[in-house]
């Protein structure tokens, strides 16, 4: 127990280390002092200086909402990585980001007419998520109503192939700067954040966090199989809905406002299982936090390499991920 | 346990059939028969996994069917032959697991310490700390079996049962003679009810009290290990003619 408490307090401590760094950094450099000066502006109507409405309105909340991404992306992979009982299933492989992504590519081309204000794109983005993951579940599910994992994996490839088709149609149709904004979406970027749309986020976090803890234990006997989970009182459907529920909600969320980013939710819970082991309420609080950590260094990366210019965050994690994913795969022999 | 006119069914084809069964409390009772016989398919109805059968099973004074899967945890382990290797898992978070029933979050003062004679009574304790999934055979079962043990733990509150599903498996001779002498010094200590599938006859005549004898998915005999495993059925249903030794409690079958 206070091993895991150590882990948790080092971890934020980390995290702390790691957002004031990435609050820092960047194209215009913000100093501590302007921190300090916007936070205790905070509430009243004095005016900021530029660099204290850098760190207000622009820095701020999007290391915040970097941070919140990269802990939902880590959670969701504990979580069906839990249910599938397979170490190499990942929100992406389910189709939730194919999905958003051609919610997303229908409003670049035709959603800008409709009377949805600015919470078109998000909305798209969480109803695609939504209809492509639950595709995919339902097309999993064998005749006994089992989740079996190759099925799974081949669900989520043609559901995949069939949404990204539909974006690549959507941006064959698009004009060019739609076409631009649909590529730039698929890549990932957090350079949309705002107060508000982190508002939405933290709630869907915390509401999916606080849920999925208290199934840890149930998870946790699934490891046995789901035979075993019903033996130690485990209600295995309930369960099931559950937590796909929780995945589908926070993913959509995710991917609704920063666009597909692959591999954290992969890489992380695996990572994390490898020193700590499986079991599921450890490996979703710490996981949560080395997501937010490992994030706000990549979007601190995505925005400094080539500064001014910015390097969509999803490139980088792929960039880093997929080496890191073979590395696991050749190293653990995988059976399915 | 009363069973009455069970039938389980797969596409029209009878998998496990029980007219008319009692298995009485505190005793072991063994189900036995070939393979493909509806062992396991019976153990599965009976351990209420399987709810798709027709007819009536009264187990602790409730329809089986009845049964919350939370309640019925609460009263039932089931040692299974569960085969899972996705994930590292350690020992005795393994066995915690059969505490699992009895709280929401946190493991209570209660459950660690049954936890820890659990793992003391199956000689596990230099596995503690060790990866489930780096043991051998033997030492897996004898770990599942001590998680079983920490389920049904605890004698003040209710009888409680034990479902086996082959629990010789993979063991050494030393183990299944000291397996099935733990077995009935379980029975009394913990008011258990058991009931098993066994495959080796030998040892199941030697230890069990009450013996269920399935072929083609029916159960055909029921009773004493003189009435059910004696050289006629062994001739009929297992197509097999034993040499027969008796000795001072039962007889033994040379194949």
């Amino acid at each position: 127990m206070t091993k895991a408490v150590w882990t948790v307090v080092v971890g934020f401590l980390i995290l702390g280390g790691v957002m004031i760094m990435a609050v820092k950094l960047g194209a215009v450099a913000v100093s501590l002092e302007d921190i300090l000066q916007a936070l205790s502006k905070m509430g009243s109507n004095e005016t900021l200086t530029t660099h204290e409405a850098i760190f207000m309105n622009i820095r701020l909340p999007r290391v915040l909402l970097t941070a919140l991404v990269g802990a939902i992306l880590a959670l969701g992979g504990v979580l069906l990585q839990a249910l599938f009982l397979n170490p190499i299933v990942e929100p992406g492989l389910v189709g939730t980001s194919s999905g958003a992504a051609f919610g997303a590519a229908l409003y670049f081309t035709l959603g800008v007419n409709l009377p949805l204000g600015e919470f078109g794109l998000p909305l798209l983005a969480f109803l695609g998520g939504v209809l492509s993951t639950t595709l995919v579940f339902v097309l999993s599910q064998n005749k006994k109503g089992k989740l079996a994992v190759v099925a799974l994996l081949l669900s989520g490839l043609a559901i995949n192939a069939l949404f990204l088709s539909g974006v690549g149609f959507l941006s064959y149709l698009a004009r060019d700067p739609q076409a631009r904004s649909i590529t730039f979406w698929n890549l990932g970027t957090t350079s949309g954040a705002n107060w508000d749309n982190l508002k939405i986020m933290t709630l869907a976090f915390l509401f999916c966090l606080i849920v999925a803890l208290r199934y840890a234990k149930s998870l946790n006997a699934l490891i046995l199989g789901e035979d075993e989970a019903v033996y130690l009182g485990v209600n295995v459907k309930r369960l099931k809905f559950i937590i796909l529920f929780l995945n589908v909600l926070m993913i959509a969320v995710a991917t609704a406002f920063t666009g597909v980013i692959s591999f954290v939710g992969l890489v992380v819970p695996h990572l994390v299982r490898m020193f700590l082991g499986s079991e599921n309420k450890r490996l979703m609080v710490v996981s949560t936090l080395v997501g937010a950590v490992l994030l706000c260094l990549s979007d601190l990366l995505s925005r400094t390499l080539f500064a001014p210019a910015e390097l969509p965050i999803g490139i980088l994690t792929t960039l880093i991920g997929v080496p890191v994913f073979i590395y696991l795969l050749r190293k653990n022999n995988y059976q399915f | 346990m009363k069973i009455e006119g069970v039938e389980f069914k797969i596409k029209q084809r009878v998998i496990a059939q029980v007219n008319d069964a009692y298995l009485e409390e505190g005793k072991i009772h063994f189900i036995v028969g070939k393979n493909g016989a509806g062992k396991t398919s019976l153990l599965k109805i009976l351990s209420g996994l399987e709810k798709n059968y027709t007819g009536d099973i009264h187990f602790l004074g409730r329809n089986l069917s009845d049964w919350s899967t939370e309640d019925l945890a609460q009263r039932r382990a089931v040692l299974s032959q569960s085969n899972f290797n996705a994930f590292p898992i350690k020992v005795e978070e393994l066995v915690m697991m059969g505490r699992y029933p009895y709280f929401k979050q946190n493991a209570s003062q209660r459950d660690k310490e049954i936890v820890a004679e659990a793992i003391n009574l199956f000689n596990l304790d230099e596995f503690v700390g060790r990866d489930f999934l780096s043991l051998s055979g033997g030492e897996r079962q004898r770990v599942l079996f001590a998680k079983c043990i920490a389920q049904v733990w605890g004698k003040e509150q209710h009888r409680k049962y034990l479902f086996l599903d082959e629990p010789l498996t993979y063991l050494d001779v030393e183990y299944q003679v000291q397996f099935l002498r733990l077995l009935h010094e379980l029975i009394d200590r913990f008011n258990l009810t058991v009931v098993g599938v066994i495959h080796d006859i030998n040892l199941a005549v030697n230890y069990g009290e009450n013996f269920l004898l399935m072929h083609k998915g029916k159960c055909v005999e029921q009773g004493s290990a003189s009435e059910v495993l004696n050289l006629e059925n062994m001739r009929k249903y297992f197509r097999v003619s034993p040499e027969v030794i008796a000795s001072r409690s039962s007889n033994f079958f040379v194949f």
